[in-house]
Parts: structure tokens; C-alpha cells; sequence
């Protein structure tokens, strides 16, 4: 009887899907160890977008977070999603290795690796530096639909993928667009083609079908899922390991996880929504549109707000077509950052000024000149590509070849005597401002779940060793604690 | 023809889906002209186990709620699903005939007929019924899952539906069964054999295939869909009307309905469910088990509730086993109500006794008798037929006759020559003090809806002929009404 594995997204994906990434650190840590035993193939933690939003705004230390994470999952590997820190920008490689260094050494052992255009040449540098830091990678076969992503394409990909030194490639979906019988028509597709690579199967539930998706995946053979824990499964998110471990008992695999011990983790983050009032993920219906703009559901919001705010609120259903447009003109990029958000920034510029590309962003211009994936250049409609390029500001760009910063230089503009390595990433990826604003806010604290406090008081005192005997006294309540030799 | 048109559960599967039938008629009026000014094809309304809930739980007379929206609702069909009466028990014809109608006088138009085996015989019958006394019938195709109902099984029986001469057929999924590849295989085939007979499809969400469904039967040609509005729409109910109508346009269909109009009815039940403490229908996870053991959501609760009474609440995996079983042995049942119901008391007798029919339901000896349809008896596994007849009990039941009582004489039993036709039925479904206490309780009022309460007032006091000016005055709040000709 095949054995069904599982990852666990929630602390990465989960709430980077529903609560906008702002599960702090001290949230995290009072149920790793129960995740960590509950027998995870890996946990996701953290990825490059995950920096600015934990130094500004949560004032978590990001690397703090993996050493503390790491410190109480002894038994399940910690896992980085190795997307760009700058999302819009471009990383310079010397900051992004020693990145990956300092990630290594605070516990990462395994990353995800993506490349928008699943370009092999993409994959294979990303490979080698993951692999030179000691970060075991996984590629991204990632999911699209297009003209150009055919059943050929993915088997193209997925075959030169492994030809590369990897031993795990995982077939994702982040727009949650893969449907049951897509699935079940390319899952054995990417299983036959995927050599020795073990491969595992990421999905969302943002039309309402990722838990039948991962069935079929499950049948067509695919033994690792990527799910998460409630009430951060469904909705925008990963599928709920409840339901995926439920249905695939009900088909007869065997399920390697112990879900009794992942519902207290279930009630602490249930318990932490209401009291922070962010979202509880849900199923949701399904809904065809998405199938056709293939905008992320944060970018929906955003792409609203824009037009909102020059008076043309009331043009979205536009924008969305627009969109649709534009991106068969760039060539189908696939819709993920950060190329969705270039093709969604121009579809609104597009409708906002009423000319097509008579303004344009110099992300667009870029893209145009191959900065972001080469294969944009071929695949492009080619006098949509001399509109964009047919201006000042395109040939101003071409002409400056983005300057790539070595370490040293990286090191005499944010470093300094006394400045770590951590300390100048955090610096680089935000500002010493900032940094410092994280520092003066101190150590993350526990968020204890106020369900069972007096559970959570015995327990913390008990661990303290400079105390032999602990009496608490109040009218009506007396607690004595004391140590005893077995 | 690309046009979808709806048919509308909300007042009828909705709330029975969702709120176990306890929609009180003053929630319905105030949405009645709404509803019939979206442009359904019809709107279901009501059911017959509504109307032991109605006299007994919600103290309302159900005839009266039907006279109460047929006089709102005037331009779409109201549509009655009442195969039988006594859900156990045996229904006399000359009762299940007067409800017939006393429900057609009161201003219902269409009934939605099933027959529990798919039966040409048992649809035949009941149509001609419905026909005599002046509902139009539709015929069920009831959806089921076992190795008896493969393709040739629906193609044959939607033939012989469609030989009856019914206006339309209805593909029904009470279990919420059907997948969208098996709606893809299986619409083209009902489709195909109900010839010139238009098809509408009846689906629920319960592993939250619903909208998939809907979707795929569209694709396959169906023009017709019941849906439900939200929040009476998803969980266990039907398809959200919205979400089907928005799907089917991103696919280039025309959903042939005014959705502006609806959604103050959205925002109308919403208000009565979270001030009542009503569910709120919601999309759920797809649930595989569902298709092994096809128990209905609710008679899993029972069965629960059943074994817990006994001590036994740890072996309900064991108990569902057992219905898979049991179902098989008797020649793969519809899983639809009261069928259903037989087989899985029969399976939680089974695991309580640890004997497998040492003792059965007189339900079941029915069951094997033939009393429940005639294949039934036919398909079941002999040996187990055997079993269930080789006890006294059985014998007994096997020699009982059922005579039809005459309508005059329930009426003799119930109150007298004096008693009227509505009032009898009532007396009939529940008792003479079940509807006394009912009639006590006073008629409905409309459900305040608290989203206006003030232009709700002005309105209401604006509408009074028997005085000329009104004041209504409290500290810091003065308001005059005052009637004048327009000039």
C-alpha cells in the first residue's frame, strides 16, 4: 500500500496566502515542536519576500526566526522558498550567495527554487548556488495556461530539469489553476518524464479545487503533497492536510502523519485569528473567470485600488481583459511575481492614459530587452515589442546594463567594523533605520493561546531550573510546585 | 441556444438543506415580489414533511403560507415536491389525493414527482394523479452510485420517463453524487434519451462538487439548473444561483436572470440567519467517503446519535461499513429518503446486536415483502431475503392488507362533516390540538427586517387609510405624518 507524505506550508505559504505574512516569530514557536513531530517530509519557513515585511513591520529578525524555528524541529528540514528578495529589482548574486550562507547556517536545509519562464538556465544557476551554500534544491516545474504551455512544453521542462543535479522537483500551482482532469492528464506526464527526481505536487485553493487536485494527483502517483493547517489551508491557500490525509485513507493509500497531534496546533492559530481578527481560510467556490485573466487574487485588489484612485474604479472588469491582452502580447509569461505584476502595472497604465503602451513602465521596457528571462525577447508580439522599445527611455535603458554590486562594494555601502554579515543582508534588504527600529523592539515573545493559561503557567514554571519550589497563593487558589528526584 | 434559465430551492431545499425547514412564512413574504420579478422558471415552495414542521415547531398553517405567496408570486410557477406524504408509513390515496388538491386551490402549480426506484409504473401513476388534479408533473431521474446503475441503466430509464409525456424530466443528485466527470458521461446520455423532453439538473454541494456539476451539465446541454441564493445556497443545499450565473457567463452562456433583483433577498436571509442563529450555507472540502458509503450528511448524525445511546458511538466507521453492505445486499437502493433510512437502521441494528438481521425493522420486512417497490424485492441477495421472511413478524406483515380509508371517514374520525378540507389534512398530518395550539399562536407576521426599521415604520404608517396625521414622538425624536392631496 503506497505511503502519502506531506509537507507543511503553514508557516510560509499559509499565512503568506491569508493573513498577508504577518504570523510573527513568537506565534510560530509554541507549536513547532508538535508540527515537527507530527512527520513532515519538510516544513516551509520563510522566503525572500518574507525579510522586508518581518524587519519593518512584524520587527521579527528573520534569521532569528530560522535559528529558533530550527532549534525545536530537530527532526523535519527547515525549508527556504528561494524567490528574489527584491521583488521588483534584481539581486545582485555576490548579496543573494552569502545570503543563502547565513540562511544555511541558522538551519535551512533545503529551498524551493522557481524560475518564472521555467527556464533551465534560470534552474541551473540557482542549483548551483543553493548547492554550493549547503541548501539541498528543489525546482519549480511551476503550472501554467497559455497557448505556449502545452503538455510538450511542461514534458521539455520537466526532462531538462532532470538533467540537472537535483534530486526532488516539485509541480506547483500558485494561481490554483490546475484543475482535476489537468491534473490528472499532466501528473503522469511529469512523473514519466521526471527521471530519478522525486516529485511532489503544490496547489492552491483559490477556485475551490485544490483538495481535488491533489486526489488526483495522489492517483496519478505522486506521493509528496504540499498541504497546510488549518485555518491556514483553503481559501487562497494550500490544500488542509486533514482533508488530504482524510481522502486518501477513503482511496486506500496509507498517510505518514499523525494528525491527532496537529489539532491543538490547529486551535492555537484558530484561537490567535480571532483574537488578531485575521482571516480563517475556507473553502471557496469555484469560479471560471480566473481561468481567463489569471490574476492573483492580491493583485485583483491592488489592480482596483489603482484605478480608484484616479476615478476609474469602476473600469476592473477592463483592467482584467487588459490584462488578458497584455499578456498574450509579452508571450504568456507565467502569472507569478514578478512578471504578473509587470503585466498587471502595464494593463492598468494601458487604461488609465486610454492609449495602448503609450506609456510604459521601465519594468516593461526591461522585460522587453530580456532582463527578465530571455525567452520573453522570442515569444513577445513583435510590434508590441518595437512600440515598447521605440521611445527615449528604451534606448536610455538598453544602453545602461544594470550594475552588479560585489561583495565588497555591497560590504563598504552597508557593512562596516562590527557589522555582521546578518546585520548587513537585514540592512541591504531594508535600511539600518529599520534594522535598528527591529532591534530596539526586542526578542520575540511567545504568543501563548490564552485558551489554557494556567496550562501554559505550570508548564513554563516547571521548566525553570534556579527554583526548587514555586507556591502561588491568591484567595481561592493555591498552586505548590516542587522538584522531585524519580 | 445559449439562454440558462433557474429554477429556484431557496424556499424549499434551501432551508430544508440548511435550516431543517424552519423558515417561517413572515421571513418568505417580504422577498415573495422580488423573487418572481427575477425570472425564474419556477419556484420551489414546498414539500410535505414542511407541513408537520409548520403546524407543530413553527405554529403557522401551511396552506395558508401557500395562499400567502401564491397571491405575491404570480408570473413564475410554484412548484410542490411531494412524492409521498408518510415518510415510514403507508399514505391512503384518498388522503395523498386531497393534499393534491387542497395544494392546487391554494395556488400551487407543478409537482416534482420521484419515484424511489426510477419505476415507470410508480411515475406513470403518480403523474396521472398530479394530471387529474391539475398540477403539471416533472419526473425525477434519481442519481445513484452502485454497480446497478451504470449508463444502459440511465438510458433506459430516462426513455421510459420520457415516455410518460411529462413536460420536463429533472436529473436529480439528492446526495450530491455526481462529479463532473461522471456529469460529463452521464448528461449526454439522459439528455440523448429524454429526446424532446427538456432536462433541468438537480445537484447539491455536499462534497462541494455542486458548482463543478452545474457547470459541466451546462456544457453538456442542460438549459435548465435549479440553484439556491445565498445563504441558502452551498453546504448541503444547491449551487449558488450567483456563482453558477457568473460561471456559465465567463463560459459564454446567457444566464437568463435579474441578479440585481436578488441580491436584497441575499442580504434579507442573511440578516434573519445571523439574528436567528440560522447556518449560513457555505462551500465545503471535498469528502471522498462520501461516495463509499452514499449515507445522506444527516442520517449520519443519526446513526451517530443512535449508537451513542447504546454506548456504541466508537464503532460509527463500523456502522457505515455496514450500510455499504447492507445496500449491496439488498440490490443497491437509491440512497434517497426512505430508503435510505431502512438501510441504514438496519446496518446499526446489525453492529449493536453483533448478529448480522438476527433482528430487523418492520421497515425492512417490508422491504423484502416488496411493500417499498417491487425491485427491491426482486434484486435482493436470496439468501439474505430468506433470512429476513423466516420469522413470524414476517408472516404476520405478509397477510396484512392495506385498505384505503375514505376521505369522509378520516374526516368522521378527525371532527365531523363540519371540518374543511385544509383543516382535515392538518388534522391528519399532525393531530385536532397540534392545530388548535397552531391556530392560537395567531397568523403569521412579516419578519421584521431591521436593515430599515424606519423607513419600514414610515412606510407601514404611510399606508393606513383610518386617520390623517400621526405623530410619534420620544426624547430627541419627533416624527409628523400628515396626509394632503397632491396638487
Amino acid at each position: 500500500m503506497t505511503e502519502i507524505r506531506f509537507v507543511d506550508t503553514t508557516l510560509r505559504d499559509g499565512h503568506l496566502s491569508l493573513w498577508a505574512s504577518n504570523m510573527t516569530t513568537g506565534m510560530m514557536l509554541p507549536v513547532a515542536e508538535r508540527i515537527d513531530r507530527a512527520g513532515f517530509v519538510a516544513m516551509e519557513l520563510i522566503s525572500g519576500a518574507h525579510f522586508k515585511k518581518a524587519i519593518r513591520e512584524l520587527k521579527d529578525d528573520p534569521f532569528e526566526r530560522v535559528r529558533l524555528v530550527a532549534k525545536r524541529t530537530p527532526n523535519t528540514p527547515l525549508r527556504l522558498i528561494a524567490g528574489a528578495v527584491n521583488i521588483f529589482g534584481i539581486d545582485p548574486p555576490s548579496m543573494y550567495r552569502l545570503f543563502l550562507e547565513r540562511l544555511a547556517a541558522a538551519g535551512i536545509s533545503q529551498a524551493r527554487i522557481s524560475d518564472p519562464w521555467n527556464n533551465p538556465e534560470g534552474w541551473r544557476r540557482r542549483v548551483e548556488m543553493n548547492a554550493a551554500a549547503g541548501i539541498e534544491p528543489i525546482i519549480n516545474l511551476i503550472y501554467s495556461v497559455s497557448p505556449r504551455h502545452t503538455d510538450e512544453h511542461f514534458v521539455e521542462r520537466v526532462e531538462a530539469a532532470a538533467r540537472l543535479p537535483v534530486k526532488y522537483l516539485c509541480f506547483k500551482d500558485p494561481g490554483g489553476l490546475l484543475t482535476p482532469e489537468s491534473t490528472a492528464r499532466l501528473a503522469p506526464l511529469v512523473l514519466r518524464h521526471a527521471g530519478k527526481m522525486q516529485v511532489e505536487f503544490h496547489t492552491h485553493c483559490t477556485t475551490g479545487l485544490g483538495p481535488l487536485c491533489a486526489i488526483e494527483a495522489i492517483k496519478a502517483g505522486i506521493t509528496v503533497i504540499n498541504t497546510a493547517i488549518p485555518p491556514l489551508a483553503n481559501g487562497a491557500s494550500n490544500p488542509s492536510v486533514y482533508n488530504v490525509a482524510a481522502n486518501a485513507r477513503a482511496l486506500g493509500y496509507r498517510t505518514a502523519v499523525d494528525e491527532d497531534l496537529l489539532h491543538a496546533v490547529t486551535d492555537h492559530f484558530t484561537s490567535i485569528a480571532r483574537h488578531e481578527g485575521f482571516p480563517i481560510g475556507r473553502p471557496l467556490e469555484y469560479d471560471v473567470a480566473q481561468y481567463h485573466h489569471q490574476v492573483p487574487g492580491g493583485m485583483i485588489s491592488n489592480l482596483g485600488h489603482q484605478l480608484r484612485l484616479v476615478g476609474k474604479g469602476d473600469r476592473i472588469e477592463e483592467a482584467l481583459e487588459e490584462t488578458a491582452r497584455v499578456r498574450a502580447e509579452l508571450g504568456y509569461p507565467i502569472m507569478v511575481t514578478p512578471l504578473s505584476q509587470f503585466v498587471g502595472s502595464q494593463a492598468a497604465i494601458n487604461i488609465i492614459t486610454g492609449e495602448r503602451y503609450r506609456e510604459v513602465t521601465d519594468q516593461t521596457i526591461d522585460y522587453a530587452l530580456g532582463r527578465f528571462g530571455k525567452e520573453a525577447v522570442e515569444a513577445m508580439d513583435p510590434e508590441v515589442r518595437a512600440k515598447i522599445l521605440d521611445r527615449p527611455r528604451a534606448r536610455e535603458l538598453e544602453r545602461t546594463e544594470p550594475h552588479l554590486p560585489t561583495l565588497q562594494e555591497m560590504r563598504d555601502k552597508y557593512g562596516g567594523a562590527g557589522v555582521s554579515d546578518e546585520e548587513m543582508l537585514l540592512r541591504w534588504i531594508t535600511s539600518k533605520a529599520e534594522v535598528d527600529a527591529m532591534h530596539a523592539a526586542g526578542a520575540p515573545k511567545e504568543y501563548r493561546s490564552a485558551r489554557q493559561p494556567l496550562v501554559a503557567m505550570v508548564e513554563s514554571l516547571s521548566k525553570r531550573t534556579g527554583t526548587e519550589r514555586i507556591h502561588v497563593g491568591k484567595p481561592g487558589f493555591s498552586l505548590t510546585m516542587e522538584k522531585r528526584a524519580r | 441556444m445559449n439562454r440558462i434559465r433557474f429554477v429556484d430551492t431557496t424556499l424549499r431545499d434551501g432551508h430544508q438543506s440548511l435550516w431543517a425547514l424552519r423558515m417561517r412564512t413572515g421571513m418568505m413574504l417580504p422577498i415573495a415580489e422580488r423573487m418572481d420579478a427575477a425570472g425564474f422558471e419556477s419556484i420551489e415552495l414546498t414539500t410535505a414533511v414542511y407541513f408537520r414542521i409548520a403546524i407543530r415547531d413553527l405554529k403557522e398553517d401551511p396552506f395558508a403560507m401557500i395562499r400567502l405567496m401564491a397571491g405575491r408570486i404570480t408570473k413564475t410557477p410554484l412548484r410542490l415536491i411531494a412524492s409521498r406524504i408518510n415518510v415510514f408509513g403507508y399514505d391512503p390515496p384518498s388522503m395523498y389525493r386531497l393534499f393534491l388538491e387542497r395544494c392546487v386551490a391554494n395556488g400551487l402549480k407543478e409537482i416534482r414527482i420521484s419515484d424511489p426506484w426510477n419505476d415507470l409504473e410508480g411515475w406513470r401513476r403518480r403523474a396521472a394523479l398530479a394530471r387529474s388534479v391539475g398540477l403539471t408533473p416533472l419526473l425525477n431521474i434519481i442519481y445513484s452510485v452502485s454497480p446497478r446503475h451504470g449508463d444502459d441503466y440511465y438510458a433506459e430509464r430516462t426513455r421510459q420517463a420520457a415516455s410518460v409525456g411529462v413536460f420536463r424530466l429533472c436529473l436529480k443528485d439528492p446526495g450530491g453524487l455526481l462529479t463532473p466527470e461522471r456529469a460529463r458521461t452521464l448528461v449526454p446520455i439522459v439528455l440523448a434519451n429524454a429526446g424532446d423532453t427538456p432536462v433541468e439538473l438537480h445537484t447539491h454541494c455536499t462534497t462541494g462538487l455542486g458548482p463543478l456539476v452545474a457547470l459541466e451539465a451546462i456544457k453538456a446541454g442542460v438549459r435548465i439548473v435549479n440553484t439556491g441564493l445565498p445563504p441558502l445556497a452551498d453546504g448541503s443545499a444547491l449551487p449558488s444561483l450567483f456563482n453558477v450565473a457568473r460561471n456559465a457567463r465567463a463560459l459564454g452562456f446567457e444566464p437568463d436572470i435579474d441578479e440585481e433583483v436578488l441580491r436584497p433577498v441575499s442580504e434579507h436571509f442573511n440578516t434573519i440567519a445571523r439574528r436567528e442563529g440560522l447556518p449560513i450555507g457555505a462551500p465545503v472540502e471535498y469528502d471522498y467517503a462520501q461516495y463509499l458509503h452514499q449515507v445522506p450528511g444527516g442520517m449520519i448524525s443519526n446513526l451517530a446519535n443512535q449508537l451513542r445511546l447504546v454506548g456504541l458511538d466508537h464503532r460509527l466507521a463500523e456502522a457505515l461499513e455496514e450500510t455499504i453492505r447492507v445496500r449491496a445486499e439488498w440490490g443497491y437502493p437509491v440512497m434517497v429518503t426512505p430508503l435510505s433510512q431502512f438501510v441504514g437502521s438496519q446496518a446499526a441494528i446489525n453492529v449493536i446486536l453483533g448478529e448480522r438481521y438476527k433482528e430487523v425493522t418492520d421497515q425492512t420486512i417490508g422491504y423484502a415483502l416488496g411493500y417499498h417497490g417491487a425491485e427491491g424485492a426482486a434484486t435482493m441477495d436470496p439468501a439474505v431475503k430468506a433470512k429476513i421472511l423466516d420469522r413470524p413478524r414476517a408472516k404476520q406483515l405478509a397477510a396484512l392488507e392495506f385498505p384505503d380509508q375514505s376521505v369522509e371517514q378520516t374526516r368522521a374520525k378527525l371532527g365531523g362533516p363540519d371540518t374543511g378540507d385544509d383543516e382535515l389534512l392538518m388534522r391528519w398530518f399532525t393531530s385536532p390540538q397540534d392545530v388548535a395550539a397552531m391556530r392560537a399562536a395567531g397568523p403569521p407576521c412579516d419578519y421584521a427586517n431591521a436593515v430599515r426599521p424606519l423607513s419600514a415604520l414610515i412606510d407601514a404608517l404611510s399606508r393606513r387609510t383610518d386617520c390623517s396625521s400621526i405623530r410619534v414622538q420620544k426624547p430627541g425624536f419627533t416624527l409628523t405624518l400628515e396626509k394632503r392631496t397632491v396638487p
